[in-house]
């Protein structure tokens, strides 16, 4: 699955570590996901949705 | 629910307050059962390591309820990789043994178990800084702590022999197990997340 959260990480200002204690999951997650190698849960997807203000389908792509 | 970030930190201590307890049940029970003549007390102080193993065993569910999504996939790879590698050792073991092999204990199988877990997360962890382009950093760093248990337990020996003992080969290799566990505390509490 594709995702636009490095992107929008970057639009925003944050770091990885950044990110990763906005959303409660560890640097090495935030990274996965942005890398592709990890595709979220639900529950993480509607959370990453919701910081970002976007609709899931805006940030994560099949 | 309380940080992620939060979580290797208190592995460490739980599981660790659970191996110090673990050892001192094991080296505290020598020295008690000589004087005890009651059979069920006896094996009640016999047995009493197994608290401790089942507090590290809880040390570890509690790590893995804390953990976030990706971590807990990762380790259950890990686990279901060593079960695996368990499963195969075993069972081709027991052909062996037949063909003169010695007979091991199921005290082994836990051995080829945990550091068959050790070894797939070890490789999980290094896919990972690959990813990030830190390997160099990860391989400077296993180098370090090898340098730094070796060159600590290799001062422990020379020390014991200058003092005239000869140290046995398994409290070096608590000596090693000790400074390995140091040094991951350090990196642990020095780090600002897991």
């Amino acid at each position: 699955m594709l995702n636009k959260l490095r992107d929008l990480r970057s639009e925003h200002g944050w770091s990885q570590a950044d990110l990763a204690e906005k959303l409660n999951v560890s640097r090495q997650t935030v990274n996965a996901l942005e890398t592709g190698r990890y595709d979220p849960s639900l529950p993480l997807a509607f959370a990453i949705a919701k910081l970002f203000k976007l609709r899931i389908e805006e940030i994560f792509t099949p | 629910m309380p940080p992620v970030s939060q979580a290797p930190r208190r592995y460490f201590i739980e599981f660790n307050a659970a191996m110090l307890l673990y050892a001192a049940a094991v080296v505290g029970r020598k020295f008690i059962l000589p004087g005890i003549g009651d059979p069920l007390l006896r094996d009640l102080i016999l047995g009493s390591p197994i608290l401790p193993i089942c507090l590290m065993a809880l040390a570890v569910l509690r790590f893995y309820r804390r953990m976030d999504e990706y971590h807990r996939l990762q380790l259950l790879e890990a686990l279901a990789f060593s079960a695996g590698v368990t499963a195969v050792v075993s069972a081709s073991w027991m052909f062996l043994e037949e063909a003169g092999f010695p007979h091991l204990q199921m005290f082994h199988a836990m051995m080829v178990m945990m550091l068959s877990w050790a070894a797939a997360a070890l490789y999980l962890g290094w896919k990972d800084k690959l990813s990030e382009g830190h390997a160099g950093r990860a391989i400077r760093s296993v180098c370090l702590t090898l340098a730094y248990v070796a060159a600590g337990t290799a001062t422990f020996a020379v020390v014991g022999m200058a003092a005239g003992f000869a140290t046995p080969w398994w409290e070096l290799a608590l000596i090693a197990t000790a400074l390995f566990i140091a040094r991951m505390g350090v990196f642990i509490f020095r780090s600002k997340s897991c």
